[in-house]
């Protein structure tokens, strides 16, 4: 079960990192919201796949970039937006941003399921 | 029903607004979303340490006719040097390393120029962006800059140069993505647009209007009004007894080939029927310069050298964008301006230039009547004319598209009437329309062109034929040995103090007579004195047969031509010394007489331990002093109390036109109390009770700052490199605080910016010996790059505050192998 949830992060993180080069950001929340009704997730992995497979894929991309940037652009963008120049802090927004947005879209997807799952065994709830 | 299908509805789409939120930056002050994210957002443009700038680009034929390409040279600065197959590769080459390095500034002062900032940031607050916008169209920036491109199309040099720019720089727009847009447009949340020629011709018309929009006229109009003419001349004589003009006292003119005649009806009734009006748009009347060329006999090389620093506002990224420009048919090195082609001040393989601002006064407000409010007709030599109606449109921000209807009178557009500024003058119809050069067209690219292929004097001379404006002070020195310097441009022959009032426009009575011939400009060919200098000081003495006016500066002027009257035998070191000299020749004469006119029985222990640190200053506004901080509080305090009374009389006019640092230096040398009594006061005060006063008031001050923070120079005034928007918002694309030597009054003028934002001063500086092999060095605070994300956006910053120097390189074509070279890019 939980090998499943990690291999289902880790290909979404990678599918995020993939798609990075050809299709805008908010291609993220769009595949997490699709993957979530055709993999017929449940409400929580909906939610939290997603939410690590963009949060590590952003920290981690975003940490060697600025490492490789010694936090020059980092430290200024970070007064600019949460008056700070601590640039950790920046990539953690960064990825947390990403992570919330992409997980919820995970987690609208995963609750057009709740027909498929419930039909049958919960029927008696529908009509309640 | 509802976890089936409302609930899953309602999450689906409020992460789709959300998302949509994040991206487009609607309700936010930025695309937050777009912005953090890793492969679109700001961590795109941090660009790595090892970034490599090789780079083959391939150029587009059906675009370009018969361009063969060419390579660029990066050094380790990050400066290209371009070697184009023929000049219009070179300018393709240049338009689009412009773009590459600069793109989003080029496209922003454009903007600006065109009155179109408010499709980037909105209408503002009270409109405030938006009444900027109207009043760059209603000053006729696009009118202009129309009339000027139809000159430089017209030229086909200057028309070739302009169109393989311009191909240059969408080659590069072209290759943009949302990746690699630069940093500004994301954060602003908008895109670059199609470059074009007018955009070159609006960059032309923004340097004239930085140096040559700036006037008084309303200001002195109500000063006038409320003053009597005896105390206006004592506030602001035309010319100072300090005077030391770019072409020397005693300097012979002929008589004027323009003779102007002035309309015999007293100036009161010009004055009289003249409402105010609170005109502020204007650039920073401090946007000035040096420039000097010495000849061959006064220097240790026997070579002529020629030096020049530009003031203005000290932006990030810098105005300025350093570069070897070359093809078989020229080969020029300097500062260009990002925007427009060619090499703006600089050297070539036979001569050097360069510009300081003349800093005339050519902009003049008429006084119409119109028939009613709809503008259609305005009434001259007592019947009515038609005027031109033109509609200006702004597609703002947040408001939608907003029409602005100016209209022009014989040209002239007018700027402020009922529709514009409207609490004034909607009684009586009138409106002021403004008549000034820029106006006129011109080709000022063409003063470039010729320049960077100039070999000697007469094709110098008529290289600056071209210029109309900004009006400059054009320096040039040879390798043959000669050094010039002209005051050119196109000055209108007024009568005296013709362009210093509002004037009523009821018929030709106070229209331009003429242009004053350029050969009557003022002038200097290889003086006897060995150097030629100009640092925006009046260019003549009284004998000249034409009036101007202006809020020249003069105490540089003097500092400059009584250190190259001394020197011998000089060196380019010499000369890099000479432009971060700090000496400051208003103190040395102003100090002293504070200290006179200071009662000694008014001085206290707390007011004594400051004028002891005067004591031992040496006039120097080195970072390190206190006495600098100590004498400007003190001078500026005493400024503030002597006139605070007009100055409300006078509706705050007399704080906004500024007072001459002369005129308080006579008063207080002759002891004259005209403007010292408050009437505001019970007391009587006079020049010692005013004194006393702002002394106490410095020490009260200096105090209070001092309990924080340091009182040296350096850090008291509180100097930074500003980013082009000056908003705290962008405050951290800036510098920080920086510890700078100089002053407003020094060679080496550096003081903090008028708004409070950033820093004015010396933009670039450059020295260029004309050895057989020149010898030249220049530096300019900012970097190559023009991305805050690049190590190349703030790295000449330190050296340049230090007041250090990089040798400049004129690369040749065979040293394609030497270590300095660290990329290329190749355009085929």
């Amino acid at each position: 079960m939980i090998m499943k949830f990690l291999v289902y992060t880790i290909s979404f993180g990678l599918l995020c990192w993939g798609m990075g080069y050809f299709l805008p950001w908010y291609a993220m929340p769009i595949a997490a919201f699709i993957c979530s009704i055709i993999l017929k997730l449940k409400v929580g992995s909906g939610f939290l796949a997603p939410f690590l497979g963009a949060a590590l894929y952003t920290f981690i991309y975003c940490f060697i970039i600025d490492m490789n940037n010694n936090n020059l652009l980092s430290s200024k963008i970070a007064q600019m937006i949460i008056k700070t120049d601590n640039s950790l802090v920046l990539i953690v927004l960064s990825a947390v941003l990403m992570g919330l947005i992409t997980g919820l879209a995970g987690l609208a997807g995963s609750l057009w399921n709740y027909n498929k799952k419930a039909s049958t065994i919960q029927s008696d709830n529908e009509v309640l | 029903m509802f976890r089936k299908y409302i609930l899953p509805f309602i999450i689906t789409l409020l992460v789709g607004v959300v998302t949509y939120i994040l991206d487009s930056g609607k309700f936010l002050p930025a695309p937050l979303g777009k912005l953090l994210s890793a492969q679109d957002g700001i961590w795109q443009n941090a660009e790595s340490n090892s970034e490599q700038f090789n780079e083959t680009i391939t150029i587009d034929k059906n675009i370009t006719k018969g361009l063969t390409g060419g390579s660029v040279y990066l050094d380790d600065k990050l400066i290209p040097h371009v070697f184009g197959k023929t000049a219009n590769d070179a300018y393709y080459m240049q338009g689009y390393l412009h773009a590459k390095f600069r793109l989003w500034q080029m496209e922003f002062q454009v903007m600006a120029a065109e009155g179109r900032l408010s499709e980037i940031f909105g209408t503002g607050a009270n409109d405030e962006v938006l009444n900027y916008d109207k009043s760059m169209r209603r000053l006729g920036m696009r009118y202009g800059a129309e009339k000027s491109l139809l000159e430089i199309e017209n030229d086909n040099n200057t028309k070739a140069m302009c169109d393989n720019y311009t191909v240059g720089v969408n080659a590069y727009i072209n290759t943009l993505n949302r990746k690699n847009m630069p940093l500004e447009y994301k954060f602003l949340g908008y895109k670059p647009e199609k470059w074009s020629n007018i955009k070159v011709a609006l960059f032309m018309k923004n340097m004239a209007f930085t140096l040559c929009g700036y006037e008084t006229d309303f200001e002195n109009t109500t000063i006038q009004q409320n003053l009597k003419s005896n105390l206006y001349q004592k506030l602001y004589p035309n010319y100072p007894d300090s005077l030391d003009p770019i072409v020397p006292k005693g300097t012979i003119f002929e008589s004027p080939k323009v003779k102007v005649l002035a309309p015999t009806i007293k100036d009161s009734i010009l004055y009289a029927s003249i409402e105010h009006i609170d005109d502020d748009v204007k650039p920073n009347p401090a946007n000035g310069s040096n420039n000097w060329a010495v000849s061959g006999k006064k220097t240790k090389s026997g070579a002529p050298i020629l030096c020049n620093d530009p003031h203005l506002n000290l932006s990030i990224p810098s105005i300025w964008y350093e570069m070897q420009l070359s093809s078989p048919d020229f080969n020029a090195y300097g500062a260009s301006f990002p925007g427009s082609p060619g090499i703006v001040i600089g050297y070539n393989d036979s001569c050097a230039f360069g510009f300081t601002n003349a800093m005339r006064d050519v902009r003049d407000y008429y006084e119409v009547n119109f028939k009613d409010a709809s503008k259609k007709e305005f009434l001259f030599n007592n019947k009515y004319e038609k005027s031109i109606l033109r509609v200006e449109e702004y597609t703002t921000k947040n408001m939608g598209v907003v029409y602005d209807t100016v209209a022009y009178v014989h040209e002239m557009p007018v700027m402020y009437d009922a529709s514009f500024k409207k609490d004034k003058i909607l009684k009586n119809n009138s409106g002021y329309a403004v008549k000034w050069v820029p106006n006129l067209g011109g080709n000022e690219i063409k003063m470039f062109y010729d320049l960077n292929r100039a070999k000697n004097y007469n094709d110098y001379l008529n290289a600056i034929k071209h210029l109309k404006s900004p009006g400059q002070n054009c320096i040039f020195a040879s390798k043959n040995g000669d050094i010039a310097i002209w005051q050119q441009g196109a000055f209108p022959a007024y009568w005296k103090q013709q362009s210093d009032f509002i004037m009523p426009y009821k018929d030709s009575t106070n229209n331009w007579q003429g242009m004053i011939p350029q050969d009557e400009n003022p002038h200097q060919i290889n003086p006897e004195r060995g150097f030629v200098s100009s640092a925006n000081q009046q260019p003549t003495d009284n004998t000249y047969p034409y009036f101007y006016d202006a809020s020249f500066a003069n105490s540089r002027g003097i500092i400059i031509n009584k250190k190259l009257t001394e020197m011998q035998n000089i060196t380019a070191l010499d000369m890099q010394k000479l432009q971060f000299n700090n000496e400051d020749i208003v103190a040395k004469t102003a100090l002293p007489l504070l200290i006179e006119n200071m009662p000694k029985q008014n001085i206290n222990a707390a007011s004594q331990k400051y004028i002891d640190i005067t004591n031992t200053w040496n006039y120097s506004g080195n970072e390190k002093s206190i006495a600098p901080a100590i004498y400007e509080t003190w001078w500026r305090q005493l400024k503030l109390k002597m006139f605070e009374d007009e100055n409300i009389e006078m509706k705050n006019q007399l704080i906004k036109k500024g007072y001459y640092d002369y005129t308080l230096i006579n008063l207080l040398k002759t002891k004259d109390s005209s403007f010292a009594d408050n009437k505001l006061t019970n007391e009587k005060e006079n020049i010692s009770s005013l004194v006393t006063a702002s002394l106490n008031e410095t020490v009260k001050i200096l105090d209070s700052v001092s309990k924080k923070e340091s009182l040296e120079w350096g850090s008291f005034r509180k100097t930074y490199l500003s980013h082009i928007i000056a908003q705290p918002a962008f405050k951290p694309l800036s510098t920080n605080l920086l510890n700078l030597s100089g002053g407003r009054n020094a060679i080496n003028c550096i003081s903090p910016d008028k708004s409070g934002n950033g820093t004015h001063g010396p933009s670039w500086r450059m020295v260029v010996e004309l050895t057989p092999e020149t010898n030249a060095y220049g530096i300019y605070p900012g970097g190559q790059s023009g991305n805050p994300g690049s190590k190349y956006y703030l790295n000449f910053v330190d050296k340049w505050a230090n007041g250090e120097y990089y040798a400049l390189w004129m690369m040749k074509p065979t040293e394609t192998k030497d270590k300095r070279i660290k990329w290329v890019m190749n355009f085929n």
